[in-house]
């Protein structure tokens, strides 16, 4: 194709400038959001991997205990008797840092004389001088941080550093500062505190149990050989895995929640390819007698084709180097939201910086342009397929898109019912679930247009009576220019059907969290040590303070808990210690599981309760046997019920404090309950309780109450991102449908310049072009209702119990649907206001001119 | 009917014409019913002829000569165009021999908003030949100062009036040398005077340049420029004496 064709078709684009902008506004912001959500979850994983493979270093596989410890005495012996060599031991945690809230620090104690072959990146003579290591290893209580963590905190070697673990905080002095060379390093060491085995010992109140023996064991003959020796060697209770096991583990805890995420992105995506398809077909429609001309002129349809693509690939590669840099923008906020929300759900990360990888770059290129090329196709396909003489006339387009509309509708129907058989086949699959659902939401957005002829057909006697011809104009003309409208409609109902569906999803949850703590949180006080997973309180309360308060005149019931993790190649199995005592016995509700007889048998030690998550999970029931790994062996224990928890979409295995003295080991308890003697005076029995703590140690004392109100926060903050991302997608759909029906109103200036010389007035112009948005946005609205209910459905009963295991309780509250409809007769009046002040204020023959 | 080769060179038609319409027929379906426009409708024209299609409006002089340009298929006949049967080419051969052997001239111009003068003009060359040489943009200066505008090449479309666009078209229609030149209501859009001046300039570049015109228009002015006049009337063709 020659210069002077091209230069035909894409000086148009700049004929009309706002048309253009609203075609990258679309691109960009689908991919912007695509891309930011892309980006957070990356960053997430990357620091966690570079977190966990500076902490595993060369090691291949690692021995740990039923209760995730190993005695030191076991190290001791495979080293000198047994002499497998290399192996190191390794105490490790997570620790906040007292004078600088929010920071928190993975300690790393080693054993700085064995670790070189493990980890020479971190102890390496490059990277420190000698001195260090050896005040680290004779100075107790001294620690190593990174440079770039030190500096940023203002701190200094010889500097002092206050960590707290569980209720505990520790002094500690900076003697050295790691100083990686590559950024990779520098990121992965971030948030890295190394230490003396000794002392993270001492502040992990270990004594003499180690978190883990580290091995190098080559993948030869050699090594097997030396693996099964080792696993012979090993006490029952122990376990020889693959490093790698941990993080795989720990990753496949974060792929519900991270593909959760990136399905609410891509419904922006999607109502971004609306807006792409709205402003292609737009150009097409616009430019029907171009084309037209052409095609007399001897232009074929695949120039005309190509034509077409090319220019709204151009659209979208622009659109989609500025969906980047919005993603970016976007990502650099989005990944603080979502490191918190992966700390109060799932473990600690620290994720300082936004990393930008080059695979989620491409892959936000790769969405943008396929999302163009598809949303482009129809149209291009439209404006080829006519002939030369057709594609002059509108109306064979109107006519075409009427006599379509009652097959696109049974199409509808038919892509509706394959939605749900997906849904009713797909298992815990979730992206089938996902696929599912846009299915049906395929299917709705085909019937869109026969649903918006009945309407209008409907409203077109009322809007007469109403108003005179003009409002029987207003509604017939939604109808005659169904082309346009229905793809306006179309976008804004799915836009407003997700954010119905997401609100209905976190509104459903929220009240069944809030049932569930009413039920559940019925003891007068609750004690406990500060954690840094919200959902998790490994940390332990001091034993002796426990034992103090336990002895507190008018305490009527003390009832405790504690969290551990048995670990294995089976993976990771949350595990709660529960001491019941009789008040709390009726503040859980059993979805399976006799009540009235459950406890006694819990209490003796002769089964345990599985919340509803992890039975989910595992596919478990009231009866099944659960196989767990005790300090003696693999045990099964029966199953006694299955338990209502949103505590976590892990789960948790809960047994009582006899079962776990029976066969585990360890003791302390990371939390109290207290139930006060009636009439006794709580305000008193809770200074006395604060009375006991003694200096340096932190201690949470909360009312149930005060309990409800910070697990709702907590509930509030997981659910954060998926808020904003809500709001995100609106803000999309509601740019989208500005520009959607903004440029249908100013396609129309020429009929409202006809309307003006036949006598109308401006304001009744005006008036006849905010009716008809207006109209439009009530009909969106109209149908987002039903749609964002289907939504909802399959969100709160499909995909979340999917994704997390959970039953929650329908709350379709009717503001949610009130504020979608309200939203799109406002985004729709808005739409209609700069073309109602563009006729109003040109004059009649500028407006008849306007082609 | 007899057979018939679409594009090469065709044992159909002896006499020396350069369009011949046979029994050509063209329908369209309104609702359930079905309006003819054209009913067996044959004519043949010969080389460097103008021929003049009169009739009122919507009797379908338009539909003619769409289905002579192949912008539209007949619904039964065929139409043959220097020994081309029109008809039975498919979509992309009527485009191509559109482009290369057809020129338009429209009632509302249809010049490209988006090209200037020249461009407009070099379009067709463009299209036909892939690559413009210096020779055409020769020839698209030469055809623009024969219609008088050699000196607003730069010029976009909406800066000219009724009248100078028509003349651009008219060398637009012309620049790639088509066997046939139609032109479907030329004046329509233009006041008696500039109407008569471009009558003037199609017959002139017509008659100058050898090329067959056929021409749609319900201007009776135009009678005295025709070598034959025709009628569209009751969905057929009626010959009228020439000048």
């Amino acid at each position: 194709m020659g210069p002077i064709l091209w230069k035909s078709f894409f000086r148009s684009l700049f004929h009309h400038p706002w048309q253009l902008v609203f075609s990258l506004i679309g691109v960009a912001l689908g991919v912007g959001l695509v891309v930011s959500i892309d980006l957070a979850n990356d960053s997430a994983k990357l620091s966690f991997k570079l977190s966990t493979e500076s902490a595993v270093g060369r090691t291949t596989h690692h021995i740990t205990g039923s209760d995730g410890t190993v005695s030191a005495d076991l190290y001791r012996q495979l080293r000198i008797e047994k002499g497998i060599r290399p192996s190191a031991p390794i105490v490790e945690g997570y620790a906040s840092a007292v004078n600088f809230p929010g920071y928190s620090f993975r300690i790393l104690g080693i054993d700085l004389v064995v670790d070189r072959p493990f980890r020479a990146h971190l102890t390496g003579m490059e990277n420190l001088p000698l001195l260090d290591l050896t005040a680290l290893i004779s100075d107790p209580g001294t620690i190593i941080l990174s440079e770039d963590m030190a500096t940023s905190l203002g701190l200094a070697v010889g500097n002092s550093l206050l960590l707290r673990v569980g209720s505990i905080t520790h002094k500690t002095e900076i003697v050295g500062l790691l100083k990686p060379q590559d950024r990779l390093t520098k990121l992965a060491l971030a948030n890295f505190c190394i230490t003396d085995i000794a002392t993270a010992q001492e502040i992990f109140h270990t004594e003499d149990r180690l978190h883990r023996i580290d091995l190098i064991i080559a993948d030869d003959k050699k090594g097997t050989a030396q693996l099964q020796a080792i696993e012979e060697f090993l006490p029952q209770g122990t376990e020889i895995i693959r490093s790698s096991t941990r993080a795989e583990h720990i990753e496949t805890m974060m792929r519900a929640f991270q593909l959760n995420l990136t399905a609410l992105s891509l419904f922006a995506l999607i109502v971004g390819m609306f807006i792409i398809y709205n402003a292609i077909t737009f150009s097409v429609v616009r430019r029907r007698q171009l084309i037209g001309t052409l095609r007399c002129l001897g232009v074929t349809r695949s120039q005309i084709f190509t034509l077409i693509l090319t220019e709204s690939m151009i659209v979208g590669i622009i659109g989609t180097l500025l969906g980047l840099l919005i993603g970016i923008l976007l990502g650099k906020n989005l990944v603080h939201l979502v490191s918190r929300a992966i700390n109060d759900l799932y473990f600690v990360l620290s994720v300082n910086s936004l990393e930008i990888s080059f695979y989620s770059i491409f892959k936000g290129m790769g969405l943008g342009l396929c999302a163009t090329l598809i949303a482009s196709l129809g149209p291009a396909l439209e404006a080829t397929a006519a002939s030369p003489r057709t594609i002059v006339t509108r109306s064979t387009i109107e006519s075409r898109v009427q006599k379509m509309s009652p097959k696109l509708a049974l199409s509808g129907i038919g892509m509706g019912v394959l939605g749900v058989v997906l849904l009713s086949v797909s298992g815990k699959n979730i992206i089938l679930s996902y696929l599912g659902l846009f299915i049906i939401m395929l299917g709705c957005i085909m019937v869109t247009p026969r649903l918006i002829t009945s309407i209008m057909g409907a409203l077109q006697p009322i809007a007469l009576r109403v108003a005179g011809i003009l409002g029987s104009y207003a509604a017939r003309s939604i109808s005659t220019n169904l082309s346009r409208t229905s793809i306006a409609i179309a976008a804004l109902m799915i836009a407003l059907a997700s954010t119905i569906g997401v609100g209905v999803m976190i509104g459903s949850f929220r009240t069944s969290v809030i049932h569930w703590l009413d039920t559940l949180l019925k003891a007068d006080f609750y004690v406990s040590a500060p954690r840094l997973v919200a959902t998790r309180g490994s940390a332990s309360l001091d034993e002796e303070l426990v034992t103090r308060i336990r002895a507190i005149e008018g305490i009527s019931h003390v009832g405790s808990y504690q969290w551990f993790d048995i670990v294995g190649r089976q993976g990771r199995t949350p595990i709660g210690v529960m001491e019941v005592v009789a008040p709390s016995r009726k503040n859980y509700i059993f979805k399976q599981g006799n009540p009235e007889t459950i406890w006694d048998t819990f209490q003796q030690g002769k089964g345990v309760l599985l919340s509803e998550p992890y039975a989910f999970r595992h596919n478990l029931n009231a009866g099944n046997n659960i196989s767990l790994r005790t300090e003696s062996g693999m045990k099964d224990f029966p199953v006694l019920g299955v338990f209502v928890s949103y505590n976590s979409d892990q789960g948790v295995v809960m047994i009582s404090r006899t079962l776990f003295k029976k066969f585990w080991h360890g003791k302390g308890v990371s939390a109290l309950w207290l139930y006060a003697e009636e009439g006794a005076d709580s305000g008193a029995i809770e200074q006395k309780v604060r009375n006991l703590i003694p200096p340096g140690q932190t201690v949470e004392i909360r009312s149930n109450k005060l309990l409800r109100l910070e697990t709702l926060r907590i509930f509030d903050r997981t659910f954060a991102i998926t808020a904003v991302m809500r709001l995100l997608a609106m803000i999309v759909a509601f740019i989208g449908v500005i520009t959607a029906l903004m440029a249908l109103q100013l396609e129309r200036q020429r009929e409202f310049g006809i309307l003006r010389a036949t006598g109308f007035t401006p304001y009744q112009v005006s008036g006849l072009i905010l009716v008809q948005t207006g109209l439009m946005g009530v009909v969106a609205g109209l149908l987002a209702i039903p749609v964002g209910l289907i939504t909802a459905l399959v969100m709160v009963f499909v995909i979340n119990r999917r994704s997390f295991g959970w039953t929650l309780q329908l709350d379709a509250s009717p503001e949610i649907f009130l504020h979608a409809v309200l939203l799109a007769i406002l985004a729709a009046i808005l739409a209609g206001v700069v073309p109602a002040i563009k006729i109003a204020v040109s004059p009649v023959s500028a407006a008849l001119r306007d082609e | 009917m007899p057979k018939t080769d679409p594009v090469g060179d065709m044992q159909m038609s002896k006499a020396p014409s350069l369009l011949r319409l046979q029994n050509v027929s063209k329908s369209f379906q309104e609702g359930s019913r079905e309006r003819i426009i054209l009913d067996s409708v044959s004519l043949t024209v010969k080389p460097g002829e103008i021929v003049v299609l009169l009739g009122k409006s919507g009797t379908g002089k338009t539909t003619l000569l769409n289905c002579i340009g192949g912008i539209d298929l007949p619904s039964d006949g065929q139409v043959f165009i220097q020994e081309t049967n029109v008809t039975l080419l498919s979509e992309q051969e009527r485009t191509l021999f559109r482009r290369n052997h057809i020129g338009f001239v429209f009632q509302f111009f249809n010049l490209l908003p988006t090209l200037s003068v020249e461009e407009n003009v070099l379009l067709p060359l463009e299209l036909k030949k892939g690559r413009l040489t210096r020779e055409d943009r020769g020839l698209a200066m030469e055809l623009l100062d024969s219609v008088g505008l050699g000196d607003r090449l730069k010029s976009f479309p909406d800066r000219l009036s009724g009248g100078e666009q028509q003349r651009i078209a008219i060398a637009r229609a012309l620049v790639h040398d088509p066997f046939l030149l139609l032109a479907d209501e030329p004046t329509g859009n233009l006041d008696f005077d500039t109407g008569l001046q471009i009558l003037d300039l199609l017959e002139q570049l017509s008659r100058r340049n050898g090329k067959t015109l056929v021409m749609a228009t319900h201007s009776r002015e135009a009678i005295g420029f025709a070598d034959r006049i025709l009628t569209v009337k009751g969905n057929q063709l009626i010959e009228n004496s020439g000048r």
